[in-house]
């Protein structure tokens, strides 16, 4: 395989294999034991566009159905979800993206499972939340029903296929089409209590969503209910109005995935969210944590100012902050004191929970947490698995997992 | 310190690479322009392959007197190898990462006897 | 489906005994035990940067966390490294990545070379006469010629290798005089781009 370099330079590399990829991911698995570890990764993605023909047929609407279907056909040149602009791949340099079609796998939805399977046991995880990619960017449709159709279609699909034939080891939260809370509701009510489905996920690319909104809390109520977790997994737009100034994908890149749970949570925050479903575990995902201790902050102060205007609290923002989950990726390590003192700050004990985001280019391996100098024993396994699994309900996959589970009070009977 | 064996200097070309396992450690063996780089096969991010990567040329930004700015061009002087994991770039000639020159990629010296190839490791 | 290896890879396999669970209020107290000094802390940030260099303290400090086996080893390690530093370890070839595929020789691209070698050297020697007009048409044409039809056959390359092999300035002064000789305005080749999306 070449890839193309400065000038039109051709530079050959090997075909993709995941494990081949990972193998010195593994070595750290292995030096640090990890399959006695509980691993949960509650971030991991697949390229769900490459199984659009697998997917679409699954659409509800036969109009928006034919729509699809048809922009797909050969010479067809509609496009069925948004996308968006960005080089995550550097130019090449991460060299998984373009050398995915490359790797030997499976077909199909199978594809996905296998390499899914490669990438968990190259680095120890057990277990995998897995996400879509494009499909992140779903609240960017202009058309609610088709927002909709394709959250329907992708959430049965991935539902009847690859969570059930992933033997055990992904697990999923849905996305929901928020720009339509009947049919958010609709969704909870028929996956909700599907195998596999641990929660429902707001695609947080959504700058014009009030969280808040009267219309969605039935949707919040269904999934609380049901005892499922609710996530917010960020993104980032950088045709969106205040990234319009960017000229650097960096800048886009980096401000993006912070902007938009920064903005979901602080709205979520001040209009008491927390009082209203105490027993709802929200996670906030692929934001960093740098963001937590600044919102954390500038929301205390005002709040010390202006608490007419969040009369339903009861504490202080940063408590309700504190009350709820954080997932680790992309861990900002540049400043160990910072990192430690955010850690301290959300109670990183109880509430932080590793994350990959694999295969994504600034994806992170589990001995990110393990080898952090600061955190107690307790803390590298509750970080690592043993959060997610007391939160999510997740079983230990052998005997020492299940001593260490129970060791540090995260086994769920 | 031994001397390693690597390849035949008459197969080895430019542009071409050769990754060894010595021991415990992993070393990525370059020819680049008629000389031969080696450096540590970990990359000091998370650990990734860093010697299996893209190899670019650097890119810099050309200003004008006035501070404004004439655009990225690809410094033809330069040479960078990219741990393929994250895309941490290195600076061929000394191993230097190059977002922070304070970092380094352990270097290992390659001599050429012959015909033949060694790297000091 | 999902291989084997998938499913026993973290299964039941021999491992050693885990430590007894010890009671809460003492775990408590072993944990602020283990919570690192300052120095340890800027040690790790020294291993981040340089990697853990093995048989140093700090390599055995990382196995003792993962057991016993390891630290052994560890341990191990350091000994015959400073007894016996020759020792030759086992070289295995892990990977050959060759470079850009080899380019074909062909009589008329050596030549060529070799050519465009002499012409170079007769500017830098000031003998701006060595090529005459004759001759420089004739290669002008033919190297146009060629070109285009390459990238008719969708033979793409960039024209030139790269950015230091000529300037700006002769850029503009050949391209001028190329859309001169065939009676052509800069507009006509914007159209032409647009037109063609080249």
């Amino acid at each position: 395989m070449d890839l193309i370099a400065n000038h039109g330079r051709r530079v050959s590399v090997e075909e993709l294999n995941t494990s081949k990829l990972l193998a010195h991911a593994s070595r750290q698995a292995k030096e640090r034991k990890f399959e006695d570890v509980m691993i949960v990764d509650v971030d991991a993605h697949h390229y769900e566009n490459e199984h659009f023909g697998e997917i679409l047929p699954y659409m509800d609407n036969e109009v928006f159905k034919q729509l699809a279907l048809a922009s797909r056909a050969k010479g067809g040149r509609g496009s069925v979800a948004p996308s968006v602009f960005g080089f995550q791949d550097i130019g090449g340099r991460v060299t998984r993206y373009p050398l995915r079609d490359s790797e030997q796998a499976g077909k199909g939805y199978q594809r996905d499972i296998e390499i899914g399977h490669r990438w968990m046991d190259a680095m120890g995880v057990d277990y995998s939340c897995l996400f879509p990619t494009g499909m992140l960017n779903i609240g960017s449709h202009p058309q609610v029903e088709m927002e909709y159709e394709l959250t329907w279609a992708y959430n049965r699909w991935v539902t009847e296929k690859v969570i059930p034939e992933s033997n055990g080891r992904f697990f999923t939260m849905l996305g929901l089409p928020m720009s339509d809370p009947e049919g958010a509701l609709k969704q909870v009510e028929t996956f909700g209590d599907r195998k596999g489905v641990r929660g429902f996920m707001i695609t947080a690319v959504r700058p014009n969503l009030p969280v808040h909104d009267n219309r969605l809390m039935k949707v919040y109520r269904a999934i609380e209910e049901r005892g499922l977790a609710l996530s917010f997994h960020s993104g980032f737009n950088w045709t969106d109005k205040q990234f319009q100034s960017c000229n650097r994908f960096i800048a886009a890149h980096a401000l993006g995935f912070s902007w938009y749970n920064i903005l979901h949570c602080t709205n979520w925050v001040v209009n008491g969210m927390g009082e209203r479903f105490p027993k709802l575990p929200v996670i906030w995902i692929e934001a960093g944590l740098a963001w937590v201790p600044f919102v954390m902050q500038r929301i205390d102060h005002e709040y010390m100012l202006r608490p007419s205007e969040c009369p339903l609290l009861k504490k202080k923002p940063s408590d309700y902050m504190r009350d709820m989950y954080y997932s680790t990726q992309p861990m900002e390590i540049q400043d160990m004191g910072a990192l430690e003192d955010t850690f301290r700050m959300i109670n990183a004990e109880t509430q932080l929970m590793y994350a990959s985001d694999y295969p994504h280019w600034d994806f992170d391996l589990p001995s990110t947490i393990w080898d952090l100098p600061f955190v107690t024993e307790k803390a590298r396994h509750n970080i690592l698995g043993g959060n997610a699994a007391r939160v999510l309900g997740l079983p230990p996959r052998n005997e020492a997992q299940k001593k260490n589970l129970e060791r540090f009070g995260n086994l769920k009977a | 310190m031994a001397e390693q064996f690597v390849a035949k200097a008459s197969e080895f070309q430019n542009g071409d690479r050769q990754i060894i396992r010595v021991g415990e450690d992993e070393i990525g063996i370059f020819k680049h322009e008629g000389k031969y780089y080696a450096y540590s096969n970990f990359c000091l991010h998370q650990g990734g392959p860093a010697c299996e990567g893209l190899t670019i040329a650097g890119v810099k930004e050309k200003l004008r007197d006035d501070k404004t700015s004439v655009g990225l061009y690809f410094d033809e002087n330069s040479m960078h190898f990219v741990c393929p994991w994250h895309g941490y770039e290195y600076d061929m000639f000394s191993g230097e990462q190059v977002a922070d020159r304070r970092l380094k990629l352990k270097k290992y010296n390659v001599v050429q006897k012959g015909d033949e190839v060694y790297v000091v490791a | 489906m999902s291989s084997p290896k998938t499913q026993t890879s973290k299964s039941a396999t021999a491992r050693p005994a885990l430590k007894k669970p010890a009671a809460a209020k003492s775990a408590r107290k072993a944990e602020a035990a283990v919570e690192p000094t300052r120095a340890e802390k800027a040690a790790f940030l020294k291993a981040m940067v340089q990697g853990i260099k093995p048989g140093s303290k700090a390599a055995e400090k990382s196995a003792a966390r993962k057991g016993p086996e390891a630290a052994k080893s560890a341990k191990a390690a350091k000994a015959p490294k400073a007894e016996t530093p020759a020792a030759a370890p086992k070289v295995e070839v892990l990977r050959r990545i060759s470079g850009a595929a080899s380019i074909p020789v062909t009589p008329e691209s050596e030549r060529a070379l070799a050519l465009a070698k002499e012409l170079e050297a007769t500017l830098a020697d000031g003998k701006l006469d060595a090529l005459q007009p004759h001759a420089m048409q004739a290669l002008m044409a033919a190297l146009c010629k060629i070109y285009s039809a390459q990238d008719e056959a969708d033979m793409r390359y960039p024209v030139l290798s790269g950015r230091g092999a000529v300037t700006g300035t002769d850029v503009m002064i050949v391209c001028g005089a190329l859309l001169r000789a065939v009676d052509l305005q800069v507009f006509e080749l914007g159209m032409w781009q647009s037109w063609s999306g080249r």
